[in-house]
């Protein structure tokens, strides 16, 4: 490899290993400030009393993973499917219903939200950070958090950027040399003008080639430039002040079907998504009397994004008012809301997409009350909540929620939980219109699909029931286990009847089956998720995953939509499976290989696979770190889910060196 | 197929030799051992004022038990001159009276304040890992720097108790906040 000779210009002084804390009284006070401390139990204080299931993903579980992009980082936490349909658009998914649109899931980046109402979704390709900047992502399974807004039906996903405090000096990092992750730039300077003001300014870009296409077609390659700040100010012991700044642009290849009323009826359109927005984001924490706080958060965030059929500009104005009451006796109050406006104006580009009306403002608010009861202080915790949310669509909803924990000792906590979670209507369940060219010409002309938005879409409803166990073993085993059984009602679905038109047009004759959504589905879904992170060595960790989940949908009384359901209980593997050794060792040289297991999506005809990825990391001087990533090794190419154009597209093995420097 | 499988040998062909090789090498200490061994260091380089020269050095835990046994084990036929030490855990609302080292660890956050009112101006020298704890009036915080535990000092409230400070230990303290002529120091 040639790494590790490039590797030994620093040589470190490694701790004592394994000292016992009575050795420990024989070194001074200097001594004991250099000992390597071990961090099995990596969950903070705060995992331990949640009584959800939560996982955290820290700054260097990010870095030693060696993603690039933020639906790779997800590959870490169990219970989430990520699947790459392409080089830039991805499938992220919590307990099931995975799809390109999977629209039960609220994913924040410092508070602010980043699906959209067009199909409640996340476009991934534009969620992006300078990765050194990241701190850690929290992502909780299930509808446990009551506090979150609206779409944490399946899960919450937050990404919390680091203080600028704790991203002074200078740093740049140039990655790339595969065949997808061309060329990845990072750079970043931190400042401090005052002791209480500090700042970061930041500039990221990249250039990434195609998955393998059909044909070798290059159409998904793709690019992004982005730039921003974050000050952070501490006018005050009591109160901090932050804000920040992105804006970014860039182009990201797609491909896509158009239908046509006339020969040859229907166009495969390689295309380019113009993607360019921006951001503000201003927080304000105050620390009261008797451990109490409350913050204010306000962000504006554009969004313009032009494909080859419609172009989108959205704004979106939120504020959101989070009070933490820690005066009462034995119980911890939250009360706080939101408002969101979100008008969006849409410019139809293609004449058989649509949605309509054209200009619209989805707006939604919230409130919400939580209070934590401590039954037994630190024991036995039992919290109860509610959050009401009002939305353009569907008007109130109640989403209720209680959870227990209970925790015999340090070591050990028992939780579960029981909640109602609302997933509310987007623009394409409302407002879309597609028509797309089913078969090609027949004796009465080709056949075309309308498929339409139902201005009476209700919101999908899940009543969820979750248990939990977190365990420290010997102090080197850590367990975690969370198990569920959901029940869905009003699941999307198409209609019934879908009558079919002719339409004796001249010179070109076709037919037309018409078909809306409808709330036609209910069912169950039942899984368990294992994480166990074992640290036998000082030097050597190892993690595992294993999650199972099972969903099973059947139609509603009037509905026949068995065909839809597959579609959805097909959609998401059933089991992943994965394990990552983690070996640090001297000259802060750092091997981490990592083994995954996805099984087979038979909706999409996506068979199962498995491959591992590796890196080597290592300090060439003080300075400059240097790091080889292998991705995706154990196959040319594999398949993972479909993408634009329903094209089963091979993700690419590669590999790609890293150069770090820090000043 | 075959990569994985070379792999996954590798990997417990390295823990299998090398754990073998070394037994001796098991985990480093945790961040409680090292903490529990400041606060025992500590009272080699505290002076408390008289009032608060007991028979015994009394180290007060209030939070997880686990504190509690490696401190034991610790201070076990340990002295300071002729002075024994006694380990004592700290339920919430019981007599602090008497504690010459008070250790706050996180899981009383919430009750952080209570705790720091009834123990001010007390001859009780105030430690706790939680963030932020000098800003909410205590004495010595653990921080993490990397993977290393060091300790930050306030010496406002240290002046207040009556409690001196050895140079020594402020040499070491990564940060040392008020002013060291305002009378904390020896």
């Amino acid at each position: 490899m040639g790494t590790a000779s490039l590797c030994f210009a620093t040589p470190q002084q490694p701790s004592p290993p394994g000292l016992s804390p009575t050795q420990l009284k024989s070194l001074s006070l200097e001594q004991l400030g250099e000992v390597e401390i071990t961090t099995v139990s990596k969950q903070p204080e705060e995992v331990w009393q949640t009584p959800a299931a939560v996982f955290v993903v820290t700054h260097d579980d990010i870095r030693r993973s060696g993603a690039t992009t933020i639906p790779e980082a997800l590959r870490l936490i169990p219970g989430v499917e990520v699947a790459r349909s392409q080089s830039g658009a991805w499938a992220v998914g919590i307990r099931g219903f995975n799809s390109g649109f999977s629209k039960d899931l609220l994913v924040l980046i410092d508070g602010r939200s980043v699906y959209t109402p067009l199909f409640e979704g996340v476009y991934w390709d534009v969620q992006d950070v300078v990765f050194d900047n990241i701190d850690r992502i929290e992502v909780i399974r299930g509808p446990g958090g009551t506090i979150w807004g609206p779409n944490a039906v399946n899960g919450v996903i937050n990404i919390i950027t680091r203080k600028a405090a704790d991203t002074q000096g200078a740093y740049a990092q140039v990655a790339g040399g595969g065949p997808v992750d061309r060329f990845i730039g990072e750079l970043r300077l931190g400042l401090h003008p005052r002791a209480n003001l500090q700042l970061r300014l930041f500039a990221k870009g990249f250039n990434r080639g195609p998955e393998q296409n059909p044909g070798g077609n290059p159409y998904d390659q793709w690019h992004q430039e982005r730039g921003g700040f974050r000050a952070d100010w501490q006018p005050t012991t009591r109160d901090s002040v932050t804000a920040s700044s992105v804006i970014y642009g860039g182009k990201t290849g797609d491909q896509n079907t158009i239908g046509e009323f006339f020969p040859p009826s229907q166009l495969v359109v390689d295309g380019e998504q113009i993607v360019s927005g921006g951001d503000i984001v201003v927080r304000w924490d105050r620390q009261l009397k008797g451990n109490s706080d409350f913050y204010v958060e306000g962000y504006f965030d554009r969004t313009i994004r032009a494909t080859s059929q419609f172009t989108e500009t959205r704004n979106t104005e939120d504020v959101d008012f989070i009070d933490h009451l820690a005066s009462l006796p034995r119980q911890d109050l939250i009360l706080g809301g939101g408002l969101r406006e979100s008008p969006s104006h849409l410019v139809q580009t293609q004449a058989t997409v649509n949605f309509l009306p054209s200009k619209i403002n989805n707006y939604v608010y919230s409130l919400f009350a939580q209070d934590t009861f401590r039954l037994v202080p630190r024991r036995l915790l039992l919290t109860v909540g509610s959050k009401f949310i009002y939305d353009h669509y569907s008007g109130w909803g109640v989403q209720p929620s209680a959870q227990l924990l209970w925790r015999p000792h340090s070591n050990t906590a028992l939780w579960t939980s029981v909640a109602r979670a609302l997933r509310t209507p987007g623009r394409l369940d409302r407002d879309l219109s597609l028509i797309g060219n089913v078969t090609p010409a027949g004796p009465n002309g080709p056949i075309f699909l309308q498929v339409e938005g139902n201005p009476n879409f209700v919101p999908e409803v899940l009543i969820g029931y979750g248990a939990g166990l977190r365990q420290l073993l010997w102090r080197k085993l850590y367990m975690d286990v969370a198990a569920f059984h959901n029940q869905h009602d009003n699941i999307e679905s198409y209609g019934g009847p879908a009558p079919l038109f002719t339409f004796p047009t001249n010179p070109y004759p076709y037919e037309q089956i018409n078909i809306q959504f409808a709330n036609g589905l209910r069912g169950v879904s039942d899984g368990i998720e294992i994480a166990p992170d074992w640290k036998p060595l000082s030097w050597f960790e190892i993690r595992g995953s294993y999650s199972h989940v099972h969903v099973a949908l059947h139609s509603k009384p009037g509905f026949d939509q068995e065909a839809y359901a597959y579609g959805i209980e097909g959609s998401s593997p059933h089991r992943e499976a994965s394990v990552q050794g983690i070996f640090t060792l001297p000259y802060k040289l750092e091997i981490v290989p990592d083994y995954r297991f996805v099984s087979a999506l038979p909706a999409g005809h996506v068979p199962s696979y498995q491959t591992a990825d590796a890196r080597i990391a290592c300090h060439v001087e003080r300075h400059l770190d240097l790091s080889v990533s292998g991705r995706n090794l154990l196959q040319p190419r594999h398949q993972e889910i479909t993408g634009d154009n329903s094209n089963l597209v091979g993700i690419k093995r590669e590999v790609v060196a890293g150069l770090t420097w820090y000043w | 197929m075959r990569l994985w499988i070379h792999l996954a040998a590798s990997i417990l062909l390295a823990v299998a030799v090398l754990g073998r090789e070394a037994p001796a090498q098991t985990a480093g200490p945790s961040q409680y051992d090292v903490e529990a061994v400041y606060l025992f260091d500590f009272a080699k380089f505290v002076r408390w004022p008289a009032e608060a020269e007991h028979e015994t050095i009394a180290i007060c835990v209030a939070g997880q038990n686990t504190y509690v046994d490696t401190l034991k084990k610790i201070v076990a036929g340990e002295r300071i001159g002729t002075r024994p030490f006694e380990v004592r855990a700290i339920q919430k609302g019981e007599e602090e009276a008497g504690c010459n080292i008070l250790f706050l660890d996180s899981s009383v956050k919430e009750h952080l304040d209570e705790l720091l009112t009834a123990s001010a101006g007390k001859p009780a020298l105030t430690v706790s890992d939680i963030p932020g704890f000098l800003d909410r009036g205590g004495m010595i915080q653990f921080v993490l720097t990397g993977n290393r535990v060091r300790f930050s000092v306030d010496l406002r409230p240290v002046a207040r108790s009556g409690i001196s400070l050895s140079s020594e230990l402020l040499k070491v303290a990564a940060n040392v906040n008020g002013n060291p002529a305002g009378g904390g120091a020896l």
